[in-house]
């Protein structure tokens, strides 16, 4: 389903690029994005809240330098209807390859009328065009602060991290280093993550694995980033658990626009042949995660 | 080769050589006639003695008194040159100065009657009536192109027009092994000859299988040849071979290194037939000759292997192909005055489909799969479903290729210098199509040890398909020079460098690691390869310089030929672990190899009696670089290829002048070989052996009666050693074995 999505989006996004580009005075592109849902935390009351489906339309004028991003389906709180809004003509640049919007005090325009009671006091957009193969993955970070009282975060619901995994045993030995496993990270409404690790290798010699931990919960750092925190979890491979190479002190901090730092141990265990569990030497896994595809 | 021995090498060889020019101008002028003289060739001259070419020539006399009916025969008697026996007809692995293929592309051509055979699976065949046979060492990339590296093997049937008659031959040998053979040969007309041979052999072998309690290397196979050769005006020759061959084989005699049994309990065999059909014209005038070489061949060829060799369910291969070719070689050679040239245009075209599906048996999916898995996670368990299941592999591939070539040479008093070129071009495609279905389930045993509780069930889909293709464009240069001692004998040094290379293309054998990495990536281990990455390869290329001598005594006794060789071969193609992986080869170009060694062959023939020939080669041929992935080979000694080839022997010849006895001849001979080393770990090997013949002939005008034997000593020797699922295996060579051959020849 989310390759459905990535595809079509990207198939939506060039469709729209090709019919704005009629107007021969001005260049545009429209960008579309749902895969994501709001973090709300309240400032007063110190609590967050979780709001499913908000929409983005993102269109940036390559002419005057400026955007105009309608976010449909916006709540802050319980008991209030989703509104449509939309900011105007807000300035962009690109910074380290991300369409960056920074702007303070825009008041949106929600059916038509300005609405200064809901000004965001301060707004943050980037959005990275990125093609994983094929596919249009997108990263895109949105926060912005509502009346100095809830600040939202759009938290990405699925994101693909790319970079160097250093694994060192515990028994000694110099580190082992590679750069092919490809981690996606998936977060819920629940605030619970899965991680999958495609390719994950833990020595020299050793056949890679598709790994997944489940049910990391997650803590959101409002227009910050992201906490990844489990004690201990028993990863899966292709759906099927595998106590042996059980995962401990699990910590993942991550940003919205950098990537991630990820650590945990695999502790594995061999059961022989008169049936006793022998413990081996742990490893220590550390990635060190951006959101850079590698060159094939 | 420290640079001192060469040097003591050089000036030994430059002593026999003055010795020689001393020896030549004293001796009598009596002409003996040492060999049968070479027919006129077309991209060579008459006599390889004055070329710079290191070469083997065994002619017709030899060849019957030898027994030799298969090129696997010829293996020893050219220095340098080793064909080992194993397997069947389909392994045709040919070592020459160290270098050598098992996997797909050979590195020695083979020419018959002129017909470039371009599949090596091809090369081994039976053949009766040859004239003569030639094997030629080093490079001839230049003037032959793809898969000459090591050198040319030129094989030619007697012509239609220099002999006339019925010729009969019958065999019976050690083994059970039975052979007849019929021939005709006519003039239709003065300028029209055609020839028929067909021959029809079986044997039940010399190897028996445990298992099956039988035999386990039988063969029955069989050839027709139609030649027709056609001297259409004084300026016009035409002649073409057309031939089929079929050939079925039992086994592969294949033992254990621990038991040293064959046992094994799946059916191995193969089975071949084979057509070709060779159009040569040749146009002379004035100014220069235009030859054209078509050809067309077909193999329609199913291998069926065992291939754990043990008596137990693991897995077997079969590899069924049907392959069609199509070559075109157009050649123009001239002289002006001192200067000689030759130029060609040569193309073709090649197809095959192939289907090689491997099927996994029971005990091979718990042994290979399932007890791998399992260890990894005994609380969840899998088991497959089904008792075998197949990979299924189905594969075309067309590949075409065109070159444009030219030599020119020039003699200035005695030296000849040399110069060629020929230019590439070749385009190889894959498509292929992988599929297979079968299931596995996964039980959970966190309870109980017990395979009770299912977890979950998986699929195991593949149906993947998809094309590659690769072109590679080759320039291949050779320079020699040549300086006669005398024009009037083939006494000569030379010294040559010359380029050659080995095609690239796509090793399908490795698409069983793709398959298996495949299934291992669907239960989550392993990693996908890019199928490119594991199958295809790049040309492999060789530097090679040679500096030789060919003697000739004025009257003919006593020939000699030495060379000093050096080969440089860069872009190897080997298979390799990535990345140190325990599993997943891939084919990759990765190995830098250097070989040196010498040659030296005799034939003293000092009255009409005795003849006496012998040959000597030595190799040092090892590894410069090659790194799998899991261990660095540098230093090594390549592997399959000798250190040493020996060839001796002895022929006596009386003249009886009986009534139906003109002559008694009586021939001793010894071929040797090693030490060979197995693996790249140089941690297995044969040592140097050696295996006695003889035979003893009684000759008339029409007939003859050979009684021969062969491996006298009964000498126990290894011809190919192999590890198979980490089990060690290896083919002990034929016993002591004789036999009668019976000829008769009616000339009208």
């Amino acid at each position: 389903m989310k390759t459905i999505k990535s595809l079509l989006l990207s198939l939506i996004s060039i469709t729209v690029f090709a019919s704005c580009s009629n107007d021969d005075s001005e260049a545009k592109t429209v960008q579309y994005y749902d895969d994501c849902f709001h973090h709300v935390y309240n400032v007063m009351s110190g609590e967050y809240k979780i709001f499913e489906a908000p929409q983005y339309e993102f269109e940036f004028n390559y002419t005057d330098i400026t955007a105009n991003v309608k976010i449909k389906n916006v709540k802050f709180a319980d008991g209030m209807p989703a509104i449509n809004m939309t900011l105007e003509n807000l300035k962009w640049n690109i910074s380290n390859g991300f369409k960056v919007i920074n702007a303070n005090n825009v008041i949106p325009v929600v059916d038509g009328n300005a609405m200064p009671e809901y000004m965001l006091n301060s707004v943050k957009i980037e959005l990275l065009d990125r093609y994983v193969g094929v596919y249009y993955e997108p990263i895109v970070n949105v926060y912005f602060v509502i009346n100095d009282m809830f600040k939202v975060t759009a938290v990405q619901e699925d994101i693909l991290y790319f970079g160097e995994t250093s694994v060192t045993s515990m028994s000694g030995g110099n580190p082992y280093t590679i750069n092919t496993p490809v981690y996606q990270l998936s977060i819920d409404e629940d605030m619970i993550a899965d991680l999958k690790i495609a390719g994950a290798k833990f020595a020299q010699g050793m056949p890679s694995l598709d790994m997944e931990f489940e049910n990391i919960p997650v803590e959101i750092s409002s227009g910050v980033g992201y906490t990844l925190k489990c004690e201990s979890l028993i990863p899966e491979i292709n759906d099927v658990p595998f106590p042996n190479y059980q995962i401990t002190n699990l910590i993942g901090m991550g940003t919205f626009s950098k990537g991630l730092d990820l650590s945990f141990n695999c502790v594995m265990t061999k059961t022989m042949d008169d049936g006793s569990v022998v413990e081996l030497p742990p490893y220590k896994v550390d990635a060190d995660l951006h959101f850079e595809v590698p060159a094939e | 080769m420290r640079r001192e021995y060469i040097i003591t090498i050089i000036v030994l060889c430059l002593s026999v050589v003055d010795l020689w020019a001393q020896l030549g101008e004293a001796v009598a002028d009596t002409t003996l006639t040492l060999q049968e003289i070479s027919v006129s060739a077309i991209k060579q001259s008459s006599n390889m003695r004055v070329q710079p070419i290191t070469s083997t020539i065994i002619g017709g006399d030899v060849i019957e008194r030898l027994n030799i009916d298969a090129m696997k025969n010829v293996s020893e008697m050219a220095p340098n040159f080793y064909m080992p026996d194993y397997g069947t007809r389909m392994t045709s692995s040919i070592y020459v100065r160290g270098l050598g293929a098992r996997i797909d592309q050979p590195v020695v051509g083979l020419n018959v009657d002129n017909v470039p055979f371009l599949n090596k699976d091809n090369y081994d065949f039976d053949a009766v009536d040859i004239e003569r046979i030639e094997v030629l060492r080093g490079p001839q990339s230049t003037l032959y192109g793809r898969n000459t590296m090591g050198g040319l093997i030129n094989i030619y049937t007697l012509s239609p027009m220099k002999c006339q008659g019925l010729r009969l031959l019958a065999e019976y040998g050690s083994g059970n092994s039975l052979k007849t053979a019929v021939s005709y040969y006519t003039k239709i007309q003065p300028r029209l000859a055609i020839s028929w041979s067909g021959y029809y052999s079986m044997t039940d072998g010399f190897f028996d299988n445990k298992h099956s309690g039988s035999d386990c290397d039988t063969e029955k196979q069989g050839g027709f040849r139609w030649k027709t050769q056609w001297r259409i005006a004084d300026n016009v020759n035409l002649e073409n071979v057309a031939s089929t061959q079929f050939s079925r084989q039992e086994g592969y005699p294949y033992a254990s290194v621990i038991t040293d049994e064959i046992n094994y309990n799946d059916t191995c065999f193969y089975k071949r037939t084979s057509i070709t059909d060779g159009l040569t014209i040749k146009w002379l005038n004035d100014k220069f000759t235009l030859s054209s070489i078509s050809s067309f061949q077909y193999i329609d060829d199913d291998m069926t292997l065992d291939q754990d060799f043990l008596p137990l369910e693991y897995f077997t291969l079969t590899q069924k192909r049907k392959e069609w070719a199509l070559t075109q070689d157009f050649v123009v050679r001239g002289s002006v005055g001192k200067y000689n040239w030759l130029g060609g245009l040569f193309c073709f075209y090649k197809s095959s489909d192939m289907s090689a599906p491997v099927t996994f048996k029971d005990y091979g999916i718990d042994q290979l799969i399932e007890k791998h898995r399992n260890e990894a996670n005994p609380y969840y368990p899998v088991n497959w479903d089904d008792e075998t299941f197949v990979l299924g592999s189905d594969f075309k591939t067309p590949t075409w290729g065109v070159a444009i070539y030219h030599q020119s040479s020039y003699k200035i008093g005695r030296w000849n210098f040399s110069a060629g070129i020929r230019l590439d071009y070749e385009r190889v495609a894959l498509d292929y199509h992988s599929y297979c279905n079968t299931s596995y389930t996964t039980y959970d045993c966190t309870d109980t040890q017990e395979l009770e509780k299912v977890f979950n069930n998986h699929e195991v889909v593949i149906d993947d398909q998809g094309s590659l293709n690769k072109s590679f464009v080759e320039l291949l240069p050779k320079v020699s020079v040549v300086y006669s001692f005398s024009p009037l004998n083939e006494s000569n040094i030379y010294a040559s460098v010359s380029k050659g290379y080995k095609a690239g293309g796509y090793n399908t054998q490795m698409f069983s690691d793709v398959l298996q990495q495949r299934i291992m990536k669907l239960m989550g281990l392993g990693m996908k390869y890019d199928i490119d990455d594991v199958v295809g390869y790049d040309p492999e290329e060789s530097i090679n310089y040679e500096l030789g001598a060919h003697l000739t005594t004025n009257n003919g006794m006593f020939n000699a030929d030495v060379a000093l060789f050096y080969v440089d071969c860069r872009n190897q193609q080997l298979t390799m672990f990535p990345d140190g992986t325990t599993t997943g080869r891939i084919m990759a170009n990765a190995g830098k190899t250097r070989s040196y060694g010498l040659e030296t062959s005799v034939v003293y023939r000092p009255s009409a009696k005795w003849m006496f020939n012998a040959s000597y080669g030595l190799t040092d041929a090892r590894f410069v670089e090659f790194n799998n992935g899991k261990n660095d080979y540098k230093g090594k000694r390549i592997p399959y290829a000798p250190r040493n080839t020996v060839f001796a022997g002895m022929t006596y010849r009386q003249p009886l002048n009986a009534k139906w006895i003109d002559a008694m001849s009586f021939n001793l001979n010894c071929r040797g070989v090693g030490s060979i080393y197995w693996n790249e770990e140089n941690s297995e090997k044969q040592p140097f052996y050696a295996l006695l013949g003889a035979s003893m002939r009684l000759e008339h005008a029409r007939y003859s009666v050979d009684l021969w034997a062969e491996n006298i000593a009964d000498k126990e020797y290894k011809t190919f050693y192999f590890v198979s699922i980490g089990n060690g295996f290896y083919q002990q060579g034929k016993p002591a074995r004789m036999g009668v051959t019976l000829r008769y020849n009616f000339e009208m």
